[in-house]
């Protein structure tokens, strides 16, 4: 499936732009966005800033919230469907510290 | 660049930490603590899923009425050191057993103030939830306002002069700032390191601390030992739960344990009287390894590697019953259908229809770390260690909870650092300027890993640019795999010798090689990527040297090819020191002074639970 994700780095980028990733479905079946950015930082571009330093993976640290398809989420619960496209942000009025990773509120 | 200077620099933001600091600041230091995440969502304290104890003794006189008072402090001392396959260094336990009672009773009072919920069971046992802890911690650090938190900044070294730690070096993971902390004594309160692909522990589990005391001139020890345990391996979004864990025990408890089954269905067993023994204990974990793990050993496990947990021999009125009454008792701490944040109505219906549950043997605790002694002084000047980062109160085999540990450690340390602090001499510039201008011991790598340079986020940037290899994160995972191969529940000579081969071309082939694309500091993964992959590294080459050279198995130590438990020739332990050329491994008989270390052998670890010469006493321990 191909998941869309929000790019942007203050000072370097003049303006947020979208990357495409192309996933593989058998990659992420019942999985989480979590494991579907794992799955993009470990073989696609390991550039791709998420939060990820300090995380619990199970829903308990609250930490690792972004925007999915519009609404804020977890991202270590939030379920991939892959008939649906996806489209990954940060959440937003927080101030984007890069990529999907919000300034800690 | 951040620039402190303090009395006493802490390093972990979790259990250990934040006693240590508590500890520290109520003796009149001033403290500095930083932690690569969050206070209250840091560390392992919010993973866990189960309880602490203290012995029913203490437990009686603290007020609680179904405190069993035949638990004495003595029978919990016999049982940790039994169950530790007598490698612990009984001063530390007896540390452990003496000082658990008051910093246990005051975090449960910490948490419960701040409205979290924790269930007294006998003998002297609170079962609860990590948020519970994780929250307690928390509130018992706001109530020490005077305690200056760093957050979110991951240390990267230490500063040491020629005789002494004075400090420590990091940066900030959000903004890449350097961070710098002169200290006058420094405490570990890292936790432990977890280096397999199957993670039930919060990300942050890197063995920092353990690496980076050792490149200080600090001893690693029993890095052979972790200890896994039922975890979920699918479907994906919950692998990692260990709901798989607390099904097993308290459901297990209500009268239905799970039927273990291999790939083709057969059925596992754990001999009954094993069973009866272990029931409830810590020690369950050591038998699920050990009957479970030689049969994934051996092939016979599913393809992600696990068994199956069955239920469908139960009648169905009965799965109906214990499924609710499941359900009930963890609403106290968890929403209806959930384990912490996971929604597993799936799994219920799973147990009520029939269907299977694919179960792995996750790590949840390293017993190996920083070597220290009762004062929690590990050997260098100025430098403590505390909790999940040191070694030695376990031995073999966590029986005891990783939870008190901290607590316990975590305030001695807070003591020992300050008292030392305010008689150590002022740290002079020379010091600073030594430990800073050259390549002290504590930043490089040293013939262990010649690549590794802690240095400042722009160094390391500098000198991966030239790199050609993978990435970082692409290492962590090839290192993990080499842990899986070799280093897991089950190890043999054989698949340890493979290992090790494999971490030795990976050192010599990827570690210097590693690439870190990604320019910014900001907020960069393969930067942190970098420092874990050399820390686990590290962690794993001494883990898999120790696992080689113990040709017996002890606790949750367990080989094929050497089943029997060999105190003649291995009632030692592997204290690993760095050298100009490498590193020293000593043998080391832990201290014992209560009661004397057996001699002769034991034909495996469970043989060993039934030998009366040893007095085992866990089943009068309910
Ligand atoms: C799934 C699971 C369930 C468990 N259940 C139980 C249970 O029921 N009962 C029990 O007693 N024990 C349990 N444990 C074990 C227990 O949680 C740990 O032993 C305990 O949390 C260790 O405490 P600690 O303070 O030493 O380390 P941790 O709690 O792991 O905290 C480490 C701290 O150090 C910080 N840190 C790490 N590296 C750096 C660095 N380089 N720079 C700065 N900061 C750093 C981290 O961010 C964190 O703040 C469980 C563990 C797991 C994984
Ligand atoms: S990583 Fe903790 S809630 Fe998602």
């Amino acid at each position: 499936m191909e998941i869309r994700v929000f790019r942007y780095l203050a000072g370097r980028d003049k303006e947020p732009y979208y990357d495409t990733f192309r996933v593989p479905d058998e990659a992420i079946r019942e999985a989480t966005v979590m494991d579907a950015l794992n799955y993009i930082s470990e073989n696609i571009d390991p550039t791709l800033a998420y939060y990820r330093h300090s995380a619990c993976n199970h829903g308990i640290c609250g930490r690792c919230v972004l925007e999915v398809n519009g609404k804020p989420a977890l991202a270590c619960e939030a379920r991939i469907d892959s008939a649906i496209p996806l489209v990954l942000k940060p959440v937003p009025n927080r101030g984007v510290v890069r990529d999907l990773v919000a300034v800690p509120g | 660049m951040i620039d402190r200077q303090t009395d006493i620099l802490i390093i972990g933001g979790s259990g250990a930490g934040i006693s240590a600091a508590i500890a520290a600041v109520e003796k009149g230091s001033r403290v500095t603590l930083v932690s690569k995440g969050r206070i209250g969502k840091a560390g392992n304290v919010q993973m866990a899923g189960g309880s602490f104890s203290i012995d029913g003794k203490n437990a009686k006189e603290l007020g609680y009425r179904t405190a069993n008072d035949k638990v004495t402090p003595d029978v919990v001392f016999d049982n940790l050191v039994k169950e530790g396959y007598y490698l612990n260094d009984q001063n530390l336990v007896r540390q452990f057993v003496e000082e658990s009672p008051r910093v246990a009773y005051e975090l449960v009072q910490f948490g419960e103030k701040v409205g979290q919920k924790f269930a007294f069971l006998p003998p002297g046992k609170w079962f609860s939830v990590g948020r519970a802890w994780a929250a307690g911690l928390k509130a018992a650090a706001a109530a020490h306002p005077q305690i200056d938190i760093l957050e979110d900044c991951l240390i990267t070294h230490l500063l040491r002069s020629e005789k002494r730690v004075i400090g420590a070096a990091g940066y900030h993971i959000y903004t890449g700032e350097e961070i710098r902390v002169i200290a006058r004594a420094v405490v570990i309160a890292s936790g432990g390191y977890q280096v397999f692909s199957l993670q039930n522990t919060v990300t942050d589990m890197t063995g920092d601390g353990p690496a980076m005391a050792y490149r200080a001139g600090a001893k690693l020890a029993d890095m052979e030992f972790v200890l896994c345990f039922p975890t979920a391996l699918s479907p994906l979004r919950l692998r990692g739960s260990i709901y798989p864990y607390l099904i097993q025990v308290l459901m297990g408890k209500w009268g239905m344990p799970p039927v273990v089954r291999d790939k083709n269905g057969r059925e596992i067993l754990t001999p009954s009287e094993v069973y009866e023994l272990v029931r409830g204990s810590k020690m369950e974990k050591l038998t699920a390894c050990y009957y479970w793990g030689r049969e994934i050993f051996a092939g016979n496990g599913t393809e992600a590697g696990g068994i199956w947990f069955d239920y469908s021999s139960y009648p169905q009125k009965k799965r109906e019953e214990i499924v609710q009454r499941y359900i009930d008792y963890m609403s106290t701490w968890h929403r209806r259908g959930y384990y912490m944040g996971d929604d597993i109505q799936e799994v219920y219906r799973r147990i009520l229809t029939g269907g299977y549950l694919e179960v792995g043997l996750g790590c949840e605790y390293s017993n190996g770390g920083i070597v220290v002694n009762e004062k929690m002084e590990t050997g260098v000047e100025g430098l403590y260690a505390a909790g999940e980062a040191t070694s030695g109160v376990f031995g073999a085999m966590r029986a005891g909870d990783g939870l008190i540990e901290m607590l316990v450690q975590g305030n001695r340390a807070g003591i020992s650092a300050a008292d030392y602090a305010s008689g150590s001499e002022d740290i002079q510039e020379t010091e600073i300027q030594y430990s800073c201008e050259r390549e002290a011991m504590g930043k490089a790598g040293g013939a262990d890993d010649p690549s590794y340079c802690a240095g400042t986020p722009g160094e390391i940037m500098e000198q991966c640019a030239g790199h050609d290899g993978i990435s970082t994160v692409e290492a962590r995972r090839k290192l993990e795999e080499i842990a899986d191969n070799g280093f897991s529940f089950i190890r043999s000579g054989e698949r340890i010798a493979k290992s090790r081969k494999e971490l030795e071309q990976f050192a010599g082939q990827i570690l210097p090689n590693m690439t870190i694309k990604e320019k910014s500091r900001t907020y960069n993964l393969e930067l942190l990527d970098y420092h874990a992959v050399h820390n686990l590294y590290l962690c794993l080459k001494l883990g898999l040297e120790a696992a080689d050279m113990r040709k017996e198995s002890r606790g949750s130590h367990i080989r094929v090819d050497f089943p029997q438990v060999d105190h003649e020739h291995f009632l030692h332990r592997m204290v690993f020191g760095r050298t100009c050329d490498g590193h020293s491994v000593e043998t080391v008989t832990p201290p014992a002074f209560k009661f004397a270390l057996p001699k002769g052998s034991d034909a495996d670890i469970i043989s060993y639970l039934f030998n009366e010469e040893h007095n085992y006493l866990r089943p009068k321990m309910r």
